[in-house]
């Protein structure tokens, strides 16, 4: 049988996508931790938002451009050792942006102009969709560099994950757009910018005077940067198409995040990417699942009515904790509630798998290979539980 | 909450807005109140949870006292332009609209404020009592409530300018406008409401109204059950079990204990978020909804909103 560590070795690029809340980023990071430990691979996990102590777990302690290699002593407790090696880094959307604007200005003047122009970092929070291109980009980045084998990206909660993919197009096309042009023609050509000119009229009676014409502005100095721009979207667009590239979708068993996974999946399936891994995450443990809990349940319901097993069980539980002062008939009416409790949860976790299982089958559709990840007692805090995690991911 | 007249519910992805913001509509409605319910991005699950056909621009009654709108900033503009301006053949001008999604996507303020005023105005007009707003997530409602302030300081002049300092006197009065935020009792849930209350605190002058705990695991046992539980998970407890009733019960106890160590996780994230928001100073209404995905199925935002009705009555 193929397993995840073997799915994710033929890829040199991984881009991880799912809806918020899902547990992506720590998908992602066990993937990284897999490869690093079954390969002799170098892994590279680009992350956006991490949690703190899932930032701590990578040892990453500050956001940064700068890729951290993660030292075998934060294996040390673990019976998993590193084979390959293994590096992090958070994404810093605005210093990538800085980065691009100092990358592609044609001088110094432009540079600092862009930089300083009260629109630049709205433009750059918001226009563009631009942590979405950032994501890619750095990916582009990492990749080229050549100084890895294998790259997990794990990419910005979006309204929708396709703006990931349409990012760099994006990119392109608005350097290309006619009201670009027209906006900026009043440097380049006279004659358009005396076509504009109602424009700007309008434009002012509605938005305030000379609002249109600062944005104008900004977009001049902008497209000094075109060719350089649109250059990089190109070729970060072709890697996003490569063979090496391919995807991983995180999902929840709950309807609204299955939904956007299966949007997401069958889109990048109509665009012909490859979706080579759906990962189900917070699937109850396989041991739960199935006739086993459920003929235990109904264990527990007769046990409760079995005077016998009750008060045996009461002496010996009383017998073992004798300091709790509690009378022997006030305690069997304790043990049998608790074991209704338990009986109680032991359905309900039934009910809930019945649930997850009916929704795996529509995962099925839109992925190579998937794989649950287990439902977990607490939230990843340190190596020894992402290494857990991926050598928890069965491919179902 | 539900006596103010402006509500933006937001939180970060995943939290279940839309199903509290659909909830909350519910349960206003319960208590007598004409709603609005706005869902600010067209993605359609709003009127999906309210089991009704797409919503559009205009609002339509979906049932007694219950309107439900779709934000459209076009429509918006259009709007606008013949409200305020009073020149209906502006917005008649082709391209228009495109150029001015153009540079409200790169001047600050711009496509909020319309958004905000749509908002404001139907409070103005006083159609509803109240308005409830799923709006936009944890990064981008700051920069919505405090619309009307930042363009001001970008655009010093001109009618748009104008038309922002009515928006702001609703949005900055407490009795009637507030943020409630929603999260859920994960750690990055928690760390982003927190943020975005400090946030709202320094960068807004727009009041928190609650905070709202979605998801919240039910209390699994009591105090003394808890001991009993512990006491049957050691050996001679186990094996006297399977020896009177002919089977373990391991994997109950094991079911049972996965449940009690969310439930644990999730008391621990909502106490830090307590503890976070004493240190803010934050004074708000502070609920918590249960998470239902340990019961039958059934309509979640019937539940969600009778558990509301009750706690706010």
């Amino acid at each position: 049988m193929t397993t995840v560590a073997e799915l994710i070795q033929r890829d040199g690029l991984i881009v991880v996508c799912g809806s918020g809340g899902v547990g992506k980023t720590t998908v992602s990071a066990a993937l990284g931790v897999l490869a690093a430990t079954q390969t002799e691979k170098r892994v590279l996990v680009l992350t956006v938002d991490p949690a703190k102590r899932l930032a701590n777990a990578l040892g990453l302690s500050e956001f940064g451009n700068v890729e951290v290699q993660i030292t075998s002593d934060l294996f040390k407790t673990s019976k998993t050792k590193l084979r390959g090696s293994l590096s992090a880094a958070m994404i810093d959307t605005k210093a990538s942006w800085d980065d691009l604007i100092s990358r592609h200005a044609p001088d110094e003047a432009t540079r600092n102009s862009v930089l300083q122009n009260s629109l630049y970092k709205n433009l750059t929070e918001r226009f563009i969709h631009s942590h979405d291109y950032i994501a890619i980009e750095r990916l582009y980045q990492a990749h080229s560099s050549g100084a890895y084998d294998l790259i997990i990206v794990d990419t910005p909660p979006s309204r929708n994950a396709l703006t990931v993919l349409d990012a760099p197009k994006r990119m392109q096309d608005f350097f290309s757009s006619r009201l670009l042009k027209l906006l900026t023609a009043n440097t380049q050509w006279q004659l358009l910018a005396l076509a504009a000119k109602p424009f700007y009229e309008i434009a002012d009676r509605l938005l305030g005077k000379g609002l249109l014409r600062d944005v104008a502005e900004f977009f001049t100095l902008f497209r000094t940067m075109e060719t350089g721009f649109v250059e990089r979207a190109k070729k970060v667009e072709a890697l996003l198409h490569d063979t090496k590239t391919s995807f991983a979708i995180v999902t929840t068993l709950e309807d609204a995040p299955l939904s956007e996974a299966e949007f997401l999946g069958l889109a990048l399936k109509e665009r012909k990417f490859s979706t080579n891994l759906a990962i189900a995450n917070r699937v109850i443990p396989k041991e739960l699942q199935g006739q086993a809990l459920i003929k235990q349940a109904q264990v527990l319901n007769d046990a409760r009515q079995n005077t016998e097993l009750v008060s045996e069980l009461t002496d010996l539980l009383l017998k073992t904790d004798p300091g709790s002062g509690i009378d022997e008939e006030s305690f069997s009416k304790l043990l049998t509630q608790t074991l209704e409790t338990i009986q109680n949860y032991a359905q309900a976790t039934t009910h809930i798998s019945e649930k997850q299982s009916a929704l795996l089958d529509r995962v099925a559709g839109f992925a190579d290979h998937f794989a649950t990840a287990p439902m977990l007692e607490s939230d990843i805090a340190d190596i020894n539980g992402l290494v857990a995690l991926g050598e928890n991911l069965n491919i179902v | 909450m539900l006596d103010r007249q402006l509500l933006f519910i937001t939180g970060k992805g995943g939290v279940g807005k839309s199903t509290v913001a659909a909830s909350l509509g519910r349960a206003a409605v319960a208590q007598g109140k004409r709603v609005l319910l706005c869902e600010m991005d067209a993605k359609g699950a709003l009127s999906t949870l309210l089991q009704t056909s797409e919503l559009s621009f205009t609002p339509r009654e979906i049932s007694p006292n219950l309107s439900a709108m779709t934000m459209n900033t076009q429509d918006a503009l259009r709007e606008y332009v013949s409200i305020f301006l009073k020149t209906p053949f502006v917005a008649a001008i082709p391209g228009l609209a495109s150029i001015f999604d153009f540079v409200a996507d790169a001047a600050p303020g711009v496509k909020e404020v319309l958004v905000v005023g749509k908002l404001c105005y139907e409070v103005r007009k006083g159609n509803y009592d109240i308005v409830i707003v799923d709006a936009e997530s944890t990064g981008h409602i700051v920069a919505q409530v405090a619309a009307p302030t930042t363009l001001r300081n970008f655009v010093p002049l001109g009618p748009l300018n104008e038309q922002t300092l009515w928006m702001t006197a609703i949005l900055e009065d407490p009795q009637k406008t507030g943020v409630v935020v929603v999260t859920t009792c994960q750690e990055m849930a928690v760390n982003e409401a927190l943020e975005l209350v400090e946030a709202l605190q320094t960068k807004t002058k727009v009041d928190t109204a609650a905070i709202i705990v979605n998801r919240v695991p039910s209390e699994i046992f009591t105090k003394s059950q808890e001991i009993v539980f512990t006491q049957l998970n050691q050996v001679a407890a186990k094996s006297l079990f399977t020896k009177k009733s002919g089977s373990s019960i391991d994997l109950s106890l094991q079911a049972t204990g996965l449940a009690r160590a969310r439930r644990n996780l999730a008391t621990h994230h909502i106490a830090s978020l307590r503890s976070g928001l004493a240190e803010l100073d934050s004074i708000n209404e502070f609920l918590l909804l249960p998470d239902f995905s340990y019961q039958p199925t059934g309509s979640l935002v019937a539940k969600l909103s009778s558990e509301l009705e009750a706690e706010l009555s």
